[in-house]
């Protein structure tokens, strides 16, 4: 298992090496670059300098020895300066990172503990009532937008529904905290509900459908019905043949989700105005800031081909009758 | 500018329809009334309460809060309420003493003689918000940081013509000129502090970019990026027993529903640039309204005089068809303004014939004319008709241009504005009913206002027409003169040229000379509008209508005045809150 680690990390190399080739490319080729924000007369700079930010930017360079000067910067651990916000972007990237975490894992932990005992219910209830409700829901869960869904959750709990006792709003529209006051637990975890609730219903409907359908597949496969015929307590040959059995893709699944743990929820963290990942990276593709948007997508690329390699080696771990080459 | 409006979409109408219906009967009709005939809207309700904390919705996050290295629009409306400068530009676009104890000129001894050394007094016992005296040498400071370009400065051209610097005491900076800056009141619209910032040559490094030190009402506590900016009273604020709200919350919410939503529930107190849609919204339910002022912003179309795409940026030769002023004549008789204005805009926008028709110029030139018949009678004179038949009128016998050449012409704006969407359409239709045919092509904003290195097509020449909206600050002297002097053709040699419609006359030239070298303010404003008057009589633009500046402000929120001159929270110091 090491020398297929091994190999398959030395083999990303290249792959990496064209992702950030064919980003670079396609960043530079997209209309407009970082100076843009400032080209409005509102922003107040003139065309001269504008033509000296340029200049000191290295923007007029060819854009091969663009690329050659951040490739040369970031393999030696610089990921370079935000032309936003003129900080070092693993400054920038480090700052979010810990919101997102906290908003992706905290949805991502509801999702698990609500969709794992929905999908096995459906499936061992199959076509009963509480599957039909939960395949429509699910369904309807996956469908709808999101965006128009977090603005739903904000008309209803943020400005229809109040707290009974203080009259205030049952939930704020978004921030992780409330300003200017010590932060505590449950303040943190109020502003966690609405955002959470946006992000696990469209997770809780995918996971919930995925595990329902592999439990289906597993639950009419002769063992099942040998661990039953042995005498085994249903609870055990659910939990213990069933389940185990049926979570090894979801576990896959989970695996190669972990990066989005990183990149965040673009949609959720603009509408709840959640200081992530996701806001990050929108900020740098609109204000072309080449820097910040090459070390995020990089960053997650690397994390996507990591994530891959995890997959595969949990999935074997799993499940010894799969062999790695 | 409402450039938000692209936010909205058919879903989160729906949305957003159905939060109107569920509170229009929740809140209480707005009880506060605008005053009225002023150009203007100022609260003038009172007497002021002091206390509480006004929520102020952003639309992005700041990038940087010193404004020498270059801000974005929506971090000034943050840096003004931190930061001062030595002037400030009042409502009527006049320039008025901040920290300095008065303007300096010509009468009161402030401007030599000469012209070229300007003598700035500051008020006395002015402090910066950490309670160290604010002095010349903050001045001096100010100009050494901002004076170059290698240091981060993004404003570096605009101290050009300072030589030096003198400070001969803490209360007097004496800055030298080589020659005379016509623009010197507003030389110094920012000061910062030498004691908390730096190295002028580490400008762009500075922590005072993130946490700065200034003299305005409120001090930054806290930054939390991309989701507020904390503000609390600047307690050695000059003002007596201002300012009077105890602080400003910068909430950063990227998407105009939540922004709205905010407003709708009561928890925010300004929304600036809201979308028309976002801003019914808000005034339906009752909890603020919208406040405008007369903006800077003037929707126009640019005639390009030049040929385009013949590798030459110079005036010659001629554009093929718009290059004669017949025919950029009937353009504006065909194009209906007043429909544009009262039935696309339902009146939110102003009539104007001039760019220069706005702040202390504001300049009285011949209206334009909507007569689409004599639009027509003039491209037949020119030779431009349509004989077969396609609805698109052809050259015959035009000066050099080919026999049956159709009168199509390509139109750029720059994308992501409905406004400017709109407007674009109504004018390819009325242009269509004479017999020119449009072709609108959108770009993207960076490439409109790109600059000779980015090969910006209107820097090159390379275009026919161009619709977007610009406009003048208070102090235009030397943006006008860039955009309109024969002598600022943009070129490889002239990269910083703004005449891209390539309208070259001598006379237009001799006047922004002698506008720029008076500090005679009558004498500026007659030679400005000389050249508005040539401006006008060439056909050089054709304004379509100006913008209104402001936003939506709680009904509760009081003693604040919309000004087109400065952002938004220009008089901070002013705002308070019905508790």
């Amino acid at each position: 298992m090491g020398s297929f680690i091994a190999r398959r990390l030395i083999g990303a190399v290249p792959l990496l090496l064209f992702v950030s080739i064919a980003v670079f490319l396609l960043l530079q080729a997209a209309p407009g670059g970082p100076t843009g924000a400032y080209m409005r007369r509102g922003a107040g700079l003139s065309g001269a300098d504008l033509a000296a930010l340029e200049a000191r930017l290295g923007l007029n360079d060819p854009v091969h020895i663009q690329y050659a000067k951040w490739l040369g910067r970031v393999v030696q651990g610089d990921l370079g300066m935000s032309v936003t916000s003129r900080r070092p972007v693993g400054e920038e990237i480090l700052d979010r990172l810990p919101n997102t975490l906290y908003l992706m894992l905290a949805a991502w932990l509801v999702t698990l503990a609500i969709a794992i005992p929905i999908g096995i219910f459906s499936a061992l209830k199959q076509y009963s009532k509480f599957d039909h409700v939960v395949t429509s829901v699910t369904f309807i869960g996956q469908s709808i937008p999101i965006f128009w869904f977090g603005l739903i959750l904000i008309l209803v709990f943020y400005l229809a529904v109040k707290n009974p006792f203080t009259g205030d709003p049952l939930f704020p529209a978004g921030g992780m905290q409330t300003i200017g006051v010590p932060p505590t637990l449950g303040d943190r975890l109020i502003h966690l509900v609405l955002p959470v609730t946006m992000l696990a219903a469209g997770w809780v409907a995918w996971y919930s459908r995925f595990l329902r359908a592999s439990m289906l597949e597993i639950v009419h496969q002769d063992y099942i019905r040998t661990a039953r015929a042995k005498g085994l307590s249903e609870r055990l040959v659910i939990l213990r043949h069933a389940f185990r059995n049926a979570a090894i893709p979801l576990v896959t699944l989970m695996a190669l989700d972990v990066p989005f743990l990183f990149t965040g929820a673009l949609f959720t963290e603009v509408i709840f105005s959640w200081p992530g990942m996701g806001r990050l990276f929108y900020t740098a593709a609109e204000r072309r800031d080449y820097g910040l948007l090459m070390a995020i997508i990089m960053i997650t690329s690397v994390l996507i081909v990591l994530a891959n390699i995890l997959a595969d080696t949990i999935y074997s771990w799993l499940d010894p009758r799969i062999r790695l080459q | 500018m409402r450039r938000l409006t692209r936010w909205i979409r058919p879903w989160t109408c729906v949305a957003l329809l159905a939060m109107i219906g569920m509170l229009a009967g929740i809140f209480p009709a707005a009880a506060q009334e605008a005053t009225p005939e002023a150009s203007y809207f100022s609260d003038t309700a009172g007497p002021p309460q002091p206390g509480g904390m006004a929520n102020f919705l952003l639309y992005e996050n700041p990038d940087t809060l010193n404004p020498l290295i270059g801000q974005t629009t929506i971090a000034v409306q943050v840096t003004s309420a931190i930061l001062e400068g030595l002037t400030y530009v009042d409502p009527d676009g006049l320039t008025q003493p901040a920290l300095a104890a008065e303007l300096p000129t010509l009468v009161n001894g402030g401007v030599s003689e000469d012209l070229t050394t300007v003598t700035w007094t500051l008020k006395p016992d002015l402090l910066w918000s950490d309670g160290t005296p604010v002095t010349s040498a903050d001045v001096a400071h100010t100009w050494e940081s901002a004076r170059d370009a290698d240091n981060g400065s993004a404003v570096a051209s605009d101290y050009d013509l300072i030589t030096g610097i003198e400070t001969p005491d803490p209360q007097t900076a004496v800055v030298s000129y080589s020659a005379f800056n016509a623009g010197y009141l507003d030389q110094f619209p920012w000061i910062v502090p030498a004691h908390a910032t730096g190295e002028p040559s580490e400008m762009a490094t500075w922590d005072f970019n993130q946490m700065p030190i200034g003299t305005g009402p409120f001090v930054l506590q806290e930054w939390s990026s991309d989701e507020y900016l904390l503000t609390t009273r600047n307690e050695n604020y000059r003002e007596e027993s201002k300012p009077y709200l105890d602080g400003i919350n910068f909430l950063v919410i990227p998407a105009e529903e939540a922004r709205a939503a905010r407003m709708i529930g009561g928890d925010a107190q300004v929304m600036i640039w809201a979308g028309d849609e976002a801003t019914d919204q808000i005034e339906a339910a009752g909890t603020a309204s919208e406040r405008t002022a007369p903006g800077v912003w003037v929707m126009s179309i640019y005639f390009n005089q030049s040929a385009p795409f013949d590798d030459d940026p110079g005036a010659e030769p001629p554009h093929p068809i718009l290059g004669d002023l017949r025919v950029r004549e009937a353009i504006t008789l065909a194009i209906n303004r007043d429909r544009i204005r009262t039935e696309l805009f339902e009146d939110r926008v102003l009539p104007l014939d001039s760019v220069l028709q706005v702040g202390w110029i504001n300049c009285e030139v011949e209206p334009f004319t909507y007569d689409p018949e004599r639009a027509a009678q003039l491209l037949d004179e020119v030779g431009w008709r349509d004989e077969d038949g396609d609805g698109v009128r052809e050259a015959h016998s035009v000066p050099d241009v080919e026999d049956g050449t159709p009168m199509t012409l390509n139109m750029n704006g720059y994308t992501g504005f409905s406004s400017l969407d709109l407007t674009e359409l109504a004018v390819q239709e009325d242009l269509a009913a004479i017999g020119i045919e449009i072709a609108i092509e959108n770009q993207d904003f960076a490439v409109i206002f790109g600059t000779w290195a980015d090969s910006s097509p209107r820097l090159l020449g390379d275009y026919d027409l161009l619709l977007y909206d610009a406009g003048y600050f208070a102090e235009p002297g030397a943006e006008i003169e860039r955009d309109f002097a024969p002598d600022q053709l943009p070129s490889a040699d002239n990269p910083g040229g703004g005449n891209f419609y390539r309208w070259v006359r001598d006379d237009v030239g001799e006047w922004l000379t002698a506008a720029n070298q008076s500090p005679d303010v009558d004498e500026r404003r007659t030679n400005f509008c000389n050249v508005a008057g040539a401006i006008r009589e060439d056909f050089v633009s054709f304004p379509l209508y100006q913008f209104r500046e402001g936003g939506v402000y709680s009904n509760l929120l009081h003693g604040f005045t919309i000004s087109t001159w400065e952002y938004a929270t220009w008089d901070a110091e002013n705002w308070w809150l019905e508790q």
